[in-house]
């Protein structure tokens, strides 16, 4: 049977702190916005800091927040498995893109719209972080 | 009209709560359709052309598959760590009787076949080495038991 020449792995902790922020994040600005508006800023904050994660790892902010605290303190341990980093990288582009036309549709004033966009990304995300999906 | 915030914020931890629900009640009902598939897919019976003597595992692949290339490598991985199996590549777009057979609506796949040509296991998705290998070790088990 044909081969690849390497083996690729993705560190599934990384991925796993990532959906882990994304979720939280996104469920803080959903509760909390209720009690102060301005909360809602988070969610073009996550846009940008996961659209610019998925082009380039130094700047995905929960990847770095594990890379330096979390995995040297032991709160975390890495587990490299076999996987394609692409995929991941391309769901948090769009995840992203998705977040930034949601900021853009609360600009606008479509509250209710806003948060239904905001609502896909978080679900995606969750399932993806609870049930590998 | 505006809502108190208080209850606002309640309205919105309910709204959480009833998502959570259903993305639970939702992924039982996914599991639960995944295990009958599988369940399925292994009554399918032994078939003379796989009674090679030694057990063999089907990796389900097809073009520009970046998973499958990974799940190929797992698998020769596996082969050269324990030597005692033969593995087949089968394009799944290209064996439409044996994708109806094992119910593949995916791929990678993968599927053990036991010396006798009756699947033990089947893999939808991605599986880690680990995986394989424990599915190897009841495989060789349930030989050993039904020999004794």
């Amino acid at each position: 049977m044909s081969t690849i020449s390497t083996t690729r792995t993705v560190d599934r902790t990384a991925l796993k702190v990532t959906q882990a922020g994304i979720v939280l994040t996104l469920l803080l600005a959903f509760i909390l916005s209720a009690l102060f508006s301005p909360i809602v800023l988070l969610v073009p904050a996550l846009a940008v800091v996961m659209i610019a994660g998925a082009l380039n790892p130094e700047f995905a902010a929960f990847r770095q927040l594990y890379l330096r605290v979390l995995r040297p303190a032991g709160i975390l341990h890495p587990r490299p498995l076999p996987d394609n980093p692409r995929p991941h990288a391309f769901a948090q582009l769009m995840g992203g893109a998705v977040l930034l036309i949601a900021a853009v549709t609360f600009l606008a004033g479509f509250t209710v719209a806003g948060w239904v966009l905001v609502w896909l990304v978080l679900v995606l995300a969750f399932v993806n972080l609870a049930f590998d999906f | 009209m505006s809502l108190d915030p208080t209850l606002a914020v309640a309205v919105r931890l309910g709204v959480v709560a009833g998502a959570g629900l259903a993305i639970l009640g939702g992924q039982r009902v996914v599991v639960a359709w995944q295990a009958g598939r599988r369940r399925r897919a292994l009554t399918a019976g032994p078939a003379a052309q796989w009674a090679s003597g030694a057990p063999q595992i089907l990796v389900f692949t097809g073009t520009l598959c970046a998973d499958c290339l990974v799940q190929k490598d797992v698998v020769n991985r596996l082969q050269k760590h324990r030597p005692i199996f033969d593995t087949q590549e089968v394009m799944a777009a290209q064996s439409p009787e044996l994708t109806r057979r094992f119910r593949i609506q995916s791929v990678p796949a993968t599927v053990l076949i036991d010396a006798a040509g009756a699947p033990t296991a089947v893999n939808y998705g991605l599986v880690d080495e680990a995986t394989l290998s424990r599915q190897l070790d009841t495989l060789f088990a349930t030989k050993t038991a039904a020999a004794s």
